[in-house]
């Protein structure tokens, strides 16, 4: 409750500051505001290092997020090597566009916005030619995503057998949802942002984010009926 | 509350995005109902299934470099391009205005000028003899040596390789290091159906004197030698004149190269060196008889 109203009063000083710019006030709020929540969230206050022109802090930005926002650009395009270049691209918007993220938003909201916006672009331009195959495996990397770990929760091998066969009819019948389906999906529940957040991620309202969710379950629950 | 309301709210419910109000309607509807009690079991499982997925991918080291590359060029070209305002936004109307009467006015006078200038280059060829001028030696320029065909015959050898190479260069210096491999592809493939007995004792001797390069796998720019870097800024630069198809092609080849299997890489290597090696009459011969191979295998 107490988060949702620091939440609020945030909210109502953006829209505050939306309405009257030039108040010395505000700014002042909003600049006090950025200094309590770069010392409570370590990842806005790399941001605005990076804003202020340190940009040897870029290589941390791309460790932490790269590897969340390469999972996502994969699971939505097709390749592994346009994924890449997706990612690439995000990272050189994040850069390009430092200057209009403002601390009041949460920073991981902000790169999967650019992220969505871009893995939806690529959607619509399927053809988009690719000028080198970056993912071809040069280092030797036959898992990516490491080897498939052992379920805990299952005791028998056929338990663990049936786990992966529900894990591949899954990752297919995702793969299957329509685009913006699949991107509140993947979202919500793989990356955890909250309704709201996959809303203005997606450039959507919470309830729009709602109907897309039930629709999502709603295909997947038809396409794994064998294992529910 | 009806059952297909209920489903509706399933979704949000399991993922606890759901008002009070809501919750508790749910839940009262839920108490009476065996059917939907089942339908958010089956709803729950199917959207832990979907969290157990992995939210993370590991990240190659030729990913991270070529994307700080990437960045390091944006940033020197001007980060924040997107966000400067274009000079003519900044401009006021009567100062463009100024300016575009003065850009009239100069090339109405550069026009003036040129029509009164009896200079060679107004002239078509015989047109000084006919004013009674001396019409200027005509010399024969070689029908080839036009200007946009000099333009790409250029060999752009001169100049040392960048300290930041281009973003292209950097994420793949291999595939220039072996672009004249690439280009050649599909003779050196078959090189040993096509070479003569001459060639057979050439490369005979070739592992006595060849040093095929590049056999390391892929590795980045830093890791790259001097010498290794020149070469691969000497045929990137070549490989940017190339036509856009060409270019293409080359791609494609490198895709295909990067799956061969080491030893078959090795060969190829190993053919260019022997190809790299024959003297030009050899050459045009080995060429002639590529055609002829070529031309009798399709």
């Amino acid at each position: 409750m107490a988060s949702a109203g620091v939440r609020g009063n945030v909210r109502g000083k953006v829209m505050q500051m939306r309405t009257a710019p030039g108040d010395p006030a505000l700014a002042a709020a909003a600049r006090a505001d950025a200094v309590a929540r770069a010392a409570a969230d370590p990842d806005v206050a790399l941001m605005l290092r990076l804003q202020a022109g340190d940009e040897s802090v870029f290589q941390e930005l791309f460790r932490k997020f790269a590897p969340r926002v390469l999972q996502l650009a994969r699971r939505f395009v097709g390749s592994d090597a346009q994924a890449e270049e997706l990612t690439q691209d995000v990272f050189v918007q994040i850069f390009r566009f430092r200057n209009r993220y403002k601390p009041q938003s949460r920073l991981t909201t902000w790169v999967f916005t650019i992220a969505t916006n871009l893995c939806l672009n690529e959607l619509r331009r399927p053809e988009r030619h690719l000028r080198v195959d970056l993912w071809e495996r040069r280092d030797g990397e036959d898992h990516p995503e490491g080897p498939p770990l052992p379920d805990p929760a299952a005791v028998t091998p056929e338990e663990g057998a049936a786990t992966r066969e529900l894990a591949d009819q899954l990752r297919e019948a995702v793969a299957a949802l329509p685009p913006k389906q699949r991107m509140a999906l993947l979202l919500s529940r793989v990356d955890g942002l909250a309704y709201r957040d996959v809303g203005e991620a997606m450039g959507c309202s919470e309830g729009a984010v709602k109907a897309l969710l039930f629709r999502a379950t709603q295909t997947l629950k038809q396409s794994l009926r064998d294992f529910l | 509350m009806r059952c297909g309301q209920a489903q509706r709210l399933m979704t949000s419910a399991v993922d606890d995005e759901l008002g009070p109000r809501r919750r508790r309607a749910l839940d009262h509807h839920l108490a009476a109902c065996d059917a939907c009690r089942r339908e958010i079991a089956a709803t729950g499982t199917v959207l832990d299934a979907v969290a157990r997925l992995p939210a993370e991918v590991l990240v190659s080291a030729r990913l991270e470099q070529a994307t700080l590359r990437r960045l390091r060029i944006t940033a020197s070209e001007g980060g924040s391009r997107h966000e400067r305002v274009p000079w003519w936004r900044s401009a006021s109307l009567p100062a463009l205005a100024l300016a575009a009467a003065a850009v009239l006015a100069l090339a109405v006078g550069l026009r003036q000028f040129d029509v009164m200038s009896p200079g060679p280059a107004n002239l078509a060829p015989g047109s000084a003899a006919k004013r009674g001028g001396q019409a200027p030696p005509q010399h024969r320029v070689p029908s080839e040596a036009t200007p946009a065909r000099v333009a790409r015959q250029a060999r752009p050898t001169v100049g040392e390789p960048p300290r930041e190479p281009p973003a292209e260069l950097a994420s793949a210096p291999d595939l220039f290091m072996d672009l004249p491999i690439l280009r050649h592809m599909e003779k050196l493939e078959h090189f040993d159906a096509i070479r003569t007995t001459t060639l057979a004792l050439l490369l005979l001797l070739l592992p006595l004197v060849a040093t095929p390069a590049g056999a390391q796998g892929w590795r980045a720019w830093d890791q790259l030698s001097p010498e290794e870097q020149r070469r691969a800024w000497d045929n990137y630069q070549r490989y940017q004149q190339l036509p856009q198809q060409r270019q293409r092609m080359i791609e494609r080849r490198y895709q295909q190269f990067q799956t061969l299997p080491p030893q078959e890489q090795q060969r190829l290597r190993q053919n260019y060196e022997a190809y790299r090696g024959l003297d030009p009459g050899a050459r045009r011969e080995f060429t002639e008889k590529y055609r002829r191979w070529k031309s009798d295998r399709h």
